[in-house]
């Protein structure tokens, strides 16, 4: 029952911790990190409002014990942007008006940055594929699907 | 009525986890021997299952994580099968060039099994050993015959998936290593499911007319029947009524035929 010592990149910050075998990521970073970004929806892994990257692949941070991230790069909300300046993807979703409640937004834009780093110009079959990952019951996908639209656009033509 | 706090409706999470003593397993044989030595083992590999499985009130007394375990996440042809690692996850063999050249409506199928975020982590075996009977793969594997290969203190044993999903015991001190699949000239496989109350239904044929079907529901585990002259099976399933789930199999079959040409 012993606990382990991680380290780990999260948010370009190199961390190193002693964490509880059992502890689950999204408890350590809302309880021992104190980013609030990653929402505790399902708790199963179903839901995506917790999703966080991991070495720039989408995972569900309520499914992943935190001893697993040792090694590893951690992307959250809280890493995106730059000077207080939004990623290109969460300006999109502004600019979409991609959200309603916002609790699957944070989710929603980390799911796109994986998406758009796998394929910069994913068709529409394909958006929808990668963010049926994801759950908005505030049933926003259309704008959210605009959203991710004009992220690959922005991304691929930088100002 | 089950009990709100047992039934799996209300998420855990760290705050209500049970303690369990971590085995990080460096080898196969390190695995084998931390399974050998637990109490109440559960095995991490893409771990997409495993909260899940918490939340319905399992307390393992050791966790032996497997997934640093490269010789688990290989896919080779040999001796006229394809070997297929425990820990291979969905995305990375669903698009392996053998498995797309060898059997592409098993590759297909096995793409659409969950979605993008799960099948990145979660993988073949991990969805075998849920034993679950809305999970997909066990399905998919028992249409081709497929074996799982297990080692163990005693050495390696293998078992057919269908005999696995049965009700043979399983030895919960064996770790699954691969799962092996026959290759039979011509063989093909086409998948399918209805809306819900979900039936899923994979037929295989091959090059000598030989034909399987296996059937499965949300709720019921998978049977198979050799053969493409369905008989009534009886599901058990506490939703839907025998006589619905067998006219949805004969539905499906017939598209499922149409899409493999009239085998």
């Amino acid at each position: 029952m012993t606990d382990t010592t991680i380290e780990y990149d999260l948010n370009g910050r190199i961390r190193t911790e002693t964490v509880a075998p059992h502890s689950m990521l999204v408890d350590h970073l809302r309880d021992q990190c104190d980013l609030k970004g990653a929402k505790i929806g399902c708790s199963r892994g179903v839901c995506g409002a917790c999703t966080v990257l991991i070495d720039g692949k989408p995972v569900a941070s309520c499914s992943i014990f935190t001893f697993q991230i040792d090694g590893t790069a951690v992307l959250t909300i809280e890493g995106l942007g730059v000077d207080g300046k939004p990623d290109p993807v969460q300006q999109a979703f502004i600019d979409s008006a991609a959200f309603q409640c916002g609790y699957c937004t944070a989710g929603m834009i980390l799911l796109t940055k994986a998406l758009l780093a796998h394929n910069p110009a994913p068709d529409r079959p394909e958006i929808i594929d990668w963010l049926s990952s994801n759950v908005c019951r505030c049933t926003g996908y259309a704008q959210i699907i605009a959203a991710v639209e004009d992220a690959a656009q922005r991304l691929r033509t930088p100002a | 009525m089950r009990h709100v706090a047992t039934a799996g409706y209300v998420p855990t999470s760290f705050r209500t986890l049970p303690r369990f003593r971590l085995v990080r397993a460096g080898s196969v044989s390190e695995a084998v021997a931390a399974l050998s030595a637990a109490e109440t083992p559960a095995v991490l590999a893409g771990g997409t299952d495993l909260p899940a499985r918490f939340n319905e009130g399992f307390a393992p007394s050791d966790l032996i994580d497997i997934s640093r375990l490269d010789v688990l996440r290989e896919i080779k042809v040999q001796d006229d099968a394809l070997h297929i690692g425990a820990a291979v996850t969905h995305t990375a063999g669903s698009t392996h060039p053998a498995v797309h050249r060898l059997i592409p409506g098993f590759a297909l199928a096995w793409s659409r099994i969950a979605n993008v975020r799960i099948r990145l982590s979660a993988t073949l075996g991990g969805n075998v050993m849920a034993r679950r009977a809305r999970y997909e793969a066990a399905v998919l594997l028992m249409t081709l015959e497929a074996r799982l290969r297990f080692a163990s203190l005693e050495g390696e044993a293998e078992m057919p998936v269908s005999a696995f999903v049965g009700a043979a015991p399983v030895a919960k001190h064996a770790l699954l290593t691969s799962i092996v699949i026959p290759l039979r000239p011509g063989l093909r496989l086409d998948y399918d499911r209805s809306l819900r109350p979900i039936v899923t239904q994979a037929v295989a044929t091959d090059a000598t007319g030989r034909a399987v079907v296996v059937t499965a529901t949300e709720y019921a585990m998978p049977q198979i029947e050799a053969g493409l002259s369905l008989s009534h099976l009886r599901f058990a399933d506490p939703v839907t009524s025998d006589a619905y789930l067998n006219r949805v199999r004969a539905t499906l079959l017939e598209r499922q035929l149409h899409r493999l040409g009239g085998a």
